[in-house]
């Protein structure tokens, strides 16, 4: 659900570098590390440009030190940018904290917002004044979550006490109760299992069809991106690699389909004549491996053929990782530039 | 300014309810409470073994010792029951935590502050108060407008410095990840000075705690004046002054530090 | 034989990395003997500098400094090692190791106490020589006797630290018992004030304790107070009765360990 309107969040060849010490090796290293004054500029984010409507649900996706952390807390005021400019709601978020703080939900994965030692319902009751609630709004925004997010089960416990899940849940929870603008996630569903993650995403789509929240997540978890976003911004190495359509980018990019099948009866499956597209290894008395390239095969298409070739017992189905994609994401950048040459 | 008010508002709930969560662990609270209370006891019980053996310290008498102890110790215990919290503070810079206090449209400071809330402080408090109060009707001062004021100035004075200092700690670790003990040196270091007439210390030592961090002006001279003892390094009618403005001095400096201290932060992360 | 000292060695190594917070510690220590200094200096020059039962002003001036200089190597506060163990369950595996369980703490505690002399107890007693012209040592003799009763010393506050990190066998929150036991023992090992200011039940009652082999002993000892043979012995006293007390408590405590199954 996308409304027209200026963008809520404009970002403009945003930069940001750290200067690390030069660690010197060798005999007395440690002596001429502290010594020197030497320093690596590491650019952890570069010249990054993009602008989000209202309404969308954007996946920010990168490897671990791809620069999102660092672009999201630009975004939310915690971090200054060395160059470039950033708007979020019409704010500048280093300069107005406190206004956009009013008006945006964060959401950390690896940390939480919560107060540590007070139950979690207290943490909640806390936000309501914090953000100036009406009750009204608190009493509709909490039923949702409860009801959503099932925190009856733990609403009174502390928060320091709560599984990783219950306090994803309980964050999410917080960040939503004030009816934020925008909500900015970095990594909801890290270190989660299948079951928490569908909960979370749920959640969101929720939040995002009936409130029209616009939401900008983080993660480098592909299935978040399958389940949630329309539109995915790939960041490597600090910059932009590609900004489009998430669907669009899986076809193009998401790798080989990778599939396990464990056979009911051990037997010999060929490897000759195979079709187009397919490649096959066995890996065991019964387990076979199958990868599919996507320009003639879909997931759908894949399990199909393999029902055919064997009694199948067990079938897991890997999509692609992460790190292959962004390698065929570059090749195919060269391989452009190549041919504009 | 109503911002303000509504900031301190969510800071003194924030602060209620985590005392109240405290509170659930009785035991536990209960227990430190009494230990608190035992040491600070002790620490009376050896002035007095003192004063069995020594006639006086510096010229002042054990009735007179302990009313400037006492006053010390009130002030010191509120202080610290107020900025417990900026003792996470190196902690969550170090960790990255600090972030999540940087996302909510209040005050970063007060959020500092109440991070963590310790009532254990009140036994001492209560005890100090108590002290303070027998030991006023052993020296029997005169009771006069300029008394209160003075009193008044010394406990608000005292309280604001003994902040400011504990905030240095959570300051230095902006930038570094050490050092912290050397600020603890110097706020226990302050508060235990502070028990004593300040003429039995060095001349340099007295310097920096007379002028730099204003102890001096801000405890000790208020109850030399109020007991009407005599005064060997002269401040006397300068100190009623110099007190406050010292510490309103101090405070602005630590204040300055802290928001470099954030911008630091800002533009560093962790 | 060979195993203790490598601990001792390893665990010296560990506290020698952390020399920075020993620096930072040494500001402290410095600090508390000043102050603590010029009150003695203060309540002293009220009697003209006289003596104390047998006390100078420089004698109770040196005790300030050799006790800030001591607060670290004997490591009364804050040391929960064993109990961690306990509450993790973790002790059951250092039981099963072919080792003796009491002598791997201690060599531990002693490499420790070791690095700590050296980062901490020895630039101590180096500015309160500068700062307050403290009484150096008066023969040879008297460094032996005082190293000697430093490291017994060590091993008295090991013993102590010990039964106190035990009781997490039985309670919960041993900590909060512990820290008020703390406060006594600091006070009677003579961290305050020398034991001989004590009025007269409590000065004596001090000397039968085992705390007065914390602090008081090397005191004495650096001094020249009473008989170094003594004073040794008392130690040595005190660390086998401690000992033994240790092993009981030792024992009912693996008891326990085995019902509720760690």
């Amino acid at each position: 659900m996308t409304t027209q309107g200026p963008p809520i969040v404009n970002v403009d060849d945003l930069t940001r570098t750290f200067q690390r010490r030069k660690l010197h090796r060798g005999k007395l290293g440690t002596l001429r590390t502290l010594a020197s004054r030497q320093s690596d500029t590491i650019e952890a984010v570069s010249g990054v440009s993009f602008a989000i409507n209202a309404g969308e649900m954007v996946g920010y996706i990168g490897q671990n030190g791809a620069g999102k952390s660092t672009t999201i807390k630009m975004l939310c005021g915690i971090l200054v940018p060395s160059e470039g400019y950033a708007s979020v709601l019409g704010v500048t978020p280093w300069e107005q904290r406190k206004q956009l703080a009013r008006r945006i939900g964060v959401v950390f994965g690896q940390r939480t917002q919560l107060w540590w030692d007070l139950p979690l319902r207290d943490s909640l009751d806390l936000l309501r004044h914090m953000y100036r609630v009406p009750p009204d709004r608190f009493a509709a925004n909490l039923s949702t979550a409860r009801e959503v997010l099932d925190l009856d089960p733990f609403l009174a416990t502390p928060v320091r006490q709560l599984s990783l899940g219950q306090r994803m849940r309980g964050d999410l929870a917080a960040a939503i109760l004030h009816d934020p603008d925008l909500l900015v996630l970095d990594e909801p569903t890290i270190g989660l299992d299948l079951l928490a993650k569908d909960r979370i995403r749920d959640f969101l789509r929720t939040m995002n069809r009936t409130r029209g929240t616009t939401m900008l997540l983080t993660t480098h978890d592909l299935g978040d991106i399958e389940e949630l976003c329309e539109r995915v911004i790939v960041i490597d190495a600090g910059r932009v690699r590609f900004d489009g359509n998430a669907t669009a980018l899986r076809e193009q990019f998401g790798g080989d389909i990778q599939v396990e099948i464990d056979v009911a009866q051990e037997r010999e499956i060929a490897l000759i004549d195979l079709p187009t597209g397919v490649s096959g290894q066995q890996v065991s008395a019964s387990a076979w491996t199958f990868r599919f390239d996507r320009d003639h095969w879909t997931s759908g298409s894949a399990v199909r053929w393999l029902t055919t070739i064997a009694d199948l017992r067990d079938v897991s189905i890997n999509g692609g990782s992460l790190e292959q994609m962004i390698r065929d994401l570059y090749l195919s950048d060269r391989r452009s530039t190549h041919n504009v040459k | 300014m109503r911002e303000w008010r509504e900031e301190l508002g969510l800071a003194w709930r924030i602060a209620r309810m985590r005392v109240s969560a405290q509170m659930q662990f009785q035991g536990s609270f209960l227990l430190q409470l009494i230990g608190n209370c035992i040491l600070t006891i002790m620490e009376v019980v050896a002035i007095v073994i003192f004063f069995q053996r020594f006639p006086s310290l510096g010229g002042w008498t054990l009735n007179e010792i302990l009313l400037l102890y006492a006053m010390s110790a009130i002030t010191f215990e509120i202080a610290d029951t107020i900025q417990n919290g900026l003792d996470l503070v190196p902690g969550r810079v170090r960790s990255g935590d600090f972030d999540t206090l940087m996302t909510r449209p209040v005050s970063i400071y007060l959020q500092a502050m109440v991070l963590d809330v310790s009532i254990r402080h009140v036994g001492k408090t209560l005890l100090a108060i108590g002290l303070f109060a027998w030991a006023w009707t052993r020296t029997d001062p005169s009771l006069t407008i300029a008394t209160l004021l003075l009193l008044l100035s010394a406990l608000l004075c005292g309280i604001a410095l003994f902040v400011a200092i504990f905030t240095l700690g959570a300051i230095v670790s902006f930038w570094t990840v050490g050092s912290i003990e050397i600020v603890n040196a110097v706020s226990y270091g302050g508060s235990d000075l502070a028990q004593y007439p300040i003429h039995i210390y060095r001349q340099w030592f007295r310097t920096v705690f007379i002028w730099l961090i204003p102890v001096g002006f801000v405890i000790y001279y208020p109850m030399l004046i109020i007991l009407d003892k005599p005064d060997p390094l002269g401040f006397a009618p300068a100190a009623p002054f110099l007190g406050p403005l010292l510490t309103f001095a101090f405070v602005i400096v630590i204040g300055w530090l802290w928001r470099r201290g954030v911008n630091h932060y800002h533009s560093t992360g962790s | 034989m060979r195993v203790y000292l490598e601990i001792a060695i390893l665990a010296s190594r560990q506290q020698i990395a952390y020399r920075a917070a020993m620096l930072a510690g040494l500001f402290t220590n410095s600090v508390f003997g000043v102050i603590l200094g010029s009150v003695m200096l203060g309540f002293y020059g009220s009697i003209d500098n006289g003596s104390v039962n047998g006390w100078s002003a420089d004698d109770a001036i040196t005790l300030i400094w050799i006790n800030q200089s001591l607060l670290m190597v004997v490591y009364l506060w804050g040391w929960w090692d064993v109990s961690n163990t306990i509450q993790s369950g973790s002790i059951a595996n250092d039981f099963l190791r072919p080792i003796s369980w009491y002598g791997m703490w201690l060599s531990r505690d002693f490499g420790r106490a070791l690095a700590t002399v050296f980062l901490r107890m020895i630039p101590t007693l180096a500015i309160g020589w500068l700062l307050f012209d403290i009484t150096l040592p008066a023969s040879l003799a008297r460094v032996g006797w005082f190293l000697v009763a430093v490291a017994l010393a060590v091993w008295v506050s090991f013993s102590i630290r010990l039964l106190t990190n035990l009781a997490a066998f039985w309670l919960i929150d041993h900590r909060g018992i512990a820290a008020i036991s703390i406060v006594f023992t600091t006070f009677l090992s003579g961290m305050i004030m020398p034991i001989d200011f004590f009025p007269e039940p409590l000065r004596t009652i001090a000397q039968f304790l085992p705390f007065q082999a914390i602090t008081m002993a090397p005191n004495n000892a650096y001094l020249g107070k009473g008989d170094p043979l003594l004073i040794v012995a008392t130690q040595l006293f005190w660390i086998v009765v401690l000992a033994l007390l240790c092993a009981q408590v030792l024992k009912r405590g693996e008891r326990r360990l085995v019902v509720q199954g760690g």
